[in-house]
């Protein structure tokens, strides 16, 4: 069963297990994606959140044609998320319980203040995608509701499962082809090949340790679900759209980038992986920019390319792109383009680089966000070219 | 004290701690301290080579992050009473795996 856990990685960078595309994200962006989406009442965004784990997981697990129960529970813990028992499931439902969740621990440090609410839906879109797997349900067939969750002060997350009636309109998981049909992202930068950052990254082993968690680069990683990540965005933008308020929704999921950015990127830049995997080979910010985008490029993200790069502006091309290929195969050729993650990420790099000197260590707390992000003379972004409006390849340009 | 420690102040917080010690450090004597249970591996972070020890659902230890550098990291298991118990229990065979001074001749 480890063996049938092993996450693939295709020579364009997409990571999949069962066939499910995985990306890595930390604890702030879901912390912010989770927050950004439950902002507006009245789209019933909870409801997709727990639909959107219940479609991914299960169609991971069916990908992976695991067989035994216990590789559901195994699985959570390998992404990230925690320790789940299944075992007190049967066919009618029962209590699932967290001792550990990425979702319902993790979140508060980002958030840096009490939940009124519970964070932990995914666990429960999982337990109830999991079980009806296990059981030979539809992906639908079971309903989870949080019971008791560690972000709200309870010593273990409890989930109630309980069935529910077939729909045979509820979200589906798309697949990704390994193949790559897009033109092959060129060569922009002479430090280190892609393939060379890809080994790297590898060998740091960035999978969940005995308590299900990825505690690295100064965040709690996840391997998570592209799925997951794009029908929460972009169901969030259809409904928004469905109110008038689309370009509010979109500006929204660009802030939930740009807080990815600070996190994760300055994380990054600022540990020690980081000083031993590229110091040796960068010499100067343009340098560092293009270092993290090949990292970007290990995540399961696209392949980031930097064809212009300097102190005023930036041009980003995104092979793969996750966010507009999952688009296109749940929604259709878009109209504008969606790269909202790559966007903010950019302009976070840019932001943290050229604005924040984040080569020459700050804290990354909220003065120094506040002093960079909201600096009059921030990087903007705009994009100008997308895989989900039908171009080869996503462009993404920061300027100030 | 023969090292400093540091919290680390980034998104983990109360989790991380990061030590500097200006000695030769020997990773072995002070895996071996931290008891039986420990389990050790090592990882190449670039040419980089870092030692690690963990403690299942209590905490890792990573020797070598950068030259004089180690990070030791509770497990988000642990309750704060373990985790300040794990933590002077580490710096205690922190103390004892550095070059020990010469006896004083009277």
């Amino acid at each position: 069963m480890s063996n049938a856990l092993q996450v693939q990685m295709s020579s364009n960078g997409r990571r999949s297990l069962g066939g499910e595309a995985l990306v890595y994200h930390c604890n702030f962006y879901n912390y912010w994606l989770q927050k950004t989406i439950l902002l507006v009442d009245g789209l019933d965004m909870g409801g997709v959140i727990h639909d959107a784990a219940v479609a991914s997981a299960y169609a991971c697990l069916k990908g992976l044609d695991a067989g035994h129960y216990s590789s559901a529970v195994k699985l959570f813990a390998k992404l990230g998320f925690g320790l789940m028992d299944l075992s007190q499931i049967d066919a009618d439902g029962g209590t699932v319980t967290t001792s550990v969740s990425h979702y319902g621990q993790c979140l508060s440090a980002a958030a840096g203040a009490e939940f009124a609410r519970p964070q932990s839906r995914f666990d429960a879109g999982f337990a109830a995608g999991a079980s009806a797997w296990g059981h030979g349900r539809m992906s639908c067939g079971f309903e989870g509701t949080v019971q008791a969750c560690m972000s709200l002060g309870a010593s273990e997350g409890k989930i109630s499962l309980r069935g529910r009636k077939p729909n045979s309109e509820f979200f589906r998981s798309y697949r990704l082809d390994q193949n790559n049909d897009g033109p092959v992202p060129p060569k922009t930068w002479g430090g280190l090949d892609q393939a060379a950052v890809d080994e790297a990254v590898a060998r740091l082993q960035l999978v969940g340790n005995e308590e299900g968690l990825i505690p690295r680069f100064g965040v709690m990683l996840t391997q998570h679900f592209a799925h997951f990540y794009n029908r929460l965005s972009f169901e969030f933008l259809r409904r928004m759209g469905d109110s008038g308020m689309r370009i509010a929704g979109e500006h929204l999921l660009l802030d939930a980038g740009y807080r990815c950015a600070f996190h994760t990127f300055g994380g990054v830049f600022l540990s020690p992986e980081w000083e031993s995997l590229m110091s040796p080979v960068v010499a100067s910010k343009s340098d560092a920019a293009h270092a993290m985008a090949s990292i970007a490029s290990t995540l399961g993200w696209g392949r980031w390319r930097l064809m212009e790069v300097n102190e005023r502006r930036a041009v980003m091309r995104v092979y793969d792109d996750y966010e507009s290929l999952g688009y296109r195969s749940m929604y259709g050729q878009a109209t504008r383009p969606v790269s909202f993650l790559a966007a903010g990420g950019l302009g976070g790099l840019m932001n943290l680089l050229y604005l924040g000197d984040i080569l020459s260590g700050p804290e990354l707390d909220s003065a120094y966000f506040e002093k960079v992000f909201e600096h009059p003379e921030a990087f903007t972004v705009h994009q100008t070219q997308s895989i989900a409006m039908g171009h080869g390849f996503s462009e993404i340009v920061a300027e100030r | 004290m023969i090292f400093a420690r540091h919290s680390d102040s980034r998104c983990q917080r109360g989790l991380t701690f990061v030590y500097r010690y200006g000695f030769e450090l020997d990773a072995g004597q002070l895996l071996g301290a931290l008891g039986p249970d420990l389990i050790c591996a090592e990882q190449l972070w670039g040419e980089r080579k870092v030692i690690i020890g963990i403690l299942s659902r209590r905490f890792e230890v990573q020797i070598g992050v950068r030259d004089g550098e180690l990070r030791f990291m509770h497990r988000m298991s642990a309750t704060l009473d373990q985790r300040e118990s794990d933590r002077a229990g580490f710096e205690a065979a922190l103390s004892m795996a550095s070059p020990q001074p010469p006896p004083e001749s009277s």
